[in-house]
């Protein structure tokens, strides 16, 4: 059995960030760069009551009021409410689904969204689930140092809600999945997990531009990150074509994880891709994470920029470091 | 490229008014990082870390990066 994406939400929490707002904090803030090269004009972050389960039911809550049978939800996130119980777990309850759904968190960052479409048309083409809402969520808003003038003008917390559900035709087509482990300490949350407790009163280290962190708090050495992107995924791209028997001039539109504008152009320009058919908008938004591509799917629909029919290629890429793409028929 | 055109694109790279040559002490901070290794990946087909560019004090470290025999 096959399966489609039936509709996809999202969420943004209320209190944004602009980029003069952060001058006030950090003198030496270039806008120029965040604004015009990182391409980030503002940033929603969550307020110190609101979850990731909370945000997670805000982009799913309409989503689920249309689809009561819904048999399966999947959520991915890196800032789990708990570390346990799972989250999915928590949802199910609040969003109101029955008992008889299963339910279980993917562990995942900027490639989640596409790693995550995989399992669904896993469960689904297996028999396993008929319509399954996968949900992304993180709120990296409360992992970032507050002198991290660096990240916190990058990432913006956010979630979406996407309806994956059996369909007679193939919508979500073939996948290619990448990893490597070696870099695990590109992007990393060092303490708190299994191998190295929180500290009470962990040191402050410097880092790129004058950006300072603690252990206690996420860290990414970014040019690494780069390069690791423009090493890999072009390849990535090219053995996804591959793979779906596409050339590159078949593709309608070319979904990236949005991370970085000079990044996205960069790659576009290395891979030949025409502007038109590629999408870059992270300018009020940041760097969502795994809910990037989902947000850029919503926001293509609504633009009319992709109709019914057209391929789009997602690609995902970053912390593990993991990364994977599809294609899906829209 | 030649020399002269590779310098050129260092002087644009990092935005610096002021003519470089060779000697030229330049800074590089974070962004400028990602564009010199997108630079070198371009035009030279070169993967540097930024560890390497980093330690970079002058136009000639970049030059020797490159290698000098790759600007004619």
């Amino acid at each position: 059995m096959n399966c489609k994406i039936l509709d996809i939400a999202y969420y943004l929490p209320s209190i944004k960030i602009t980029s003069k707002e952060l001058i006030e904090e950090f003198e030496d803030f270039n806008i120029d760069k965040i604004e015009n090269k990182v391409g980030i004009k503002s940033r929603s972050i969550v307020s110190s009551e609101e979850s990731v389960v909370d945000i997670a039911y805000n982009a799913s809550i309409g989503l689920v009021d249309k689809n009561l049978d819904i048999d399966f939800i999947i959520l991915c996130t890196q800032t789990s409410d708990y570390k346990l119980p799972t989250s999915a777990c928590i949802l199910q309850d609040r969003l109101g689904l029955s008992k008889s759904v299963g339910a279980l968190d993917i562990n995942l960052g900027c490639s989640g969204y596409v790693y995550g479409l995989g399992v669904c048309k896993g469960l689904i083409s297996s028999g396993i689930a008929n319509k399954i809402l996968f949900i992304t969520a993180d709120t990296y808003s409360k992992i970032i140092y507050q002198k991290d003038k660096g990240n916190r003008s990058i990432f913006g917390d956010g979630a979406t809600a996407t309806i994956i559900e059996k369909f007679p035709l193939n919508s979500i087509k073939e996948f290619v999945f990448g990893t490597d482990g070696s870099g695990f300490d590109k992007l990393i949350l060092k303490n708190g997990g299994s191998k190295f407790p929180q500290h009470i009163a962990p040191l402050e280290k410097v880092y790129g531009d004058n950006n300072i962190y603690t252990d206690n708090h996420l860290y990414m050495k970014g040019p690494d990150i780069f390069n690791f992107t423009i090493a890999n995924i072009p390849n990535l791209v090219n053995e996804t074509l591959l793979k779906n028997n596409l050339s590159l001039e078949q593709v309608d539109m070319f979904v990236f994880h949005q991370a970085n504008k000079f990044m996205l152009d960069y790659l576009r320009k290395k891979m030949k891709i025409s502007k038109e058919r590629f999408f870059i908008d992270l300018e009020d938004t940041g760097n969502t994470v795994s809910s990037t591509i989902p947000i850029a799917i919503a926001k293509l629909k609504a633009k009319e920029l992709i109709k019914k029919g057209d391929l789009v290629l997602l690609a995902g890429f970053g912390v593990g470091l993991s990364w994977g793409a599809t294609i899906i028929e829209i | 490229m030649n020399k002269q055109d590779f310098i050129l694109e260092v002087q644009d790279i990092l935005l610096v008014e002021e003519s470089l040559n060779e000697d030229s002490v330049i800074i590089i901070d974070s962004m400028a990082n990602l564009l010199l290794i997108a630079f070198l990946d371009d035009s030279f087909g070169k993967t540097v870390d930024s560890e390497t560019i980093g330690k970079v004090n002058t136009v000639s470290d970049l030059i020797e990066i490159v290698g000098v025999e790759n600007l004619n």
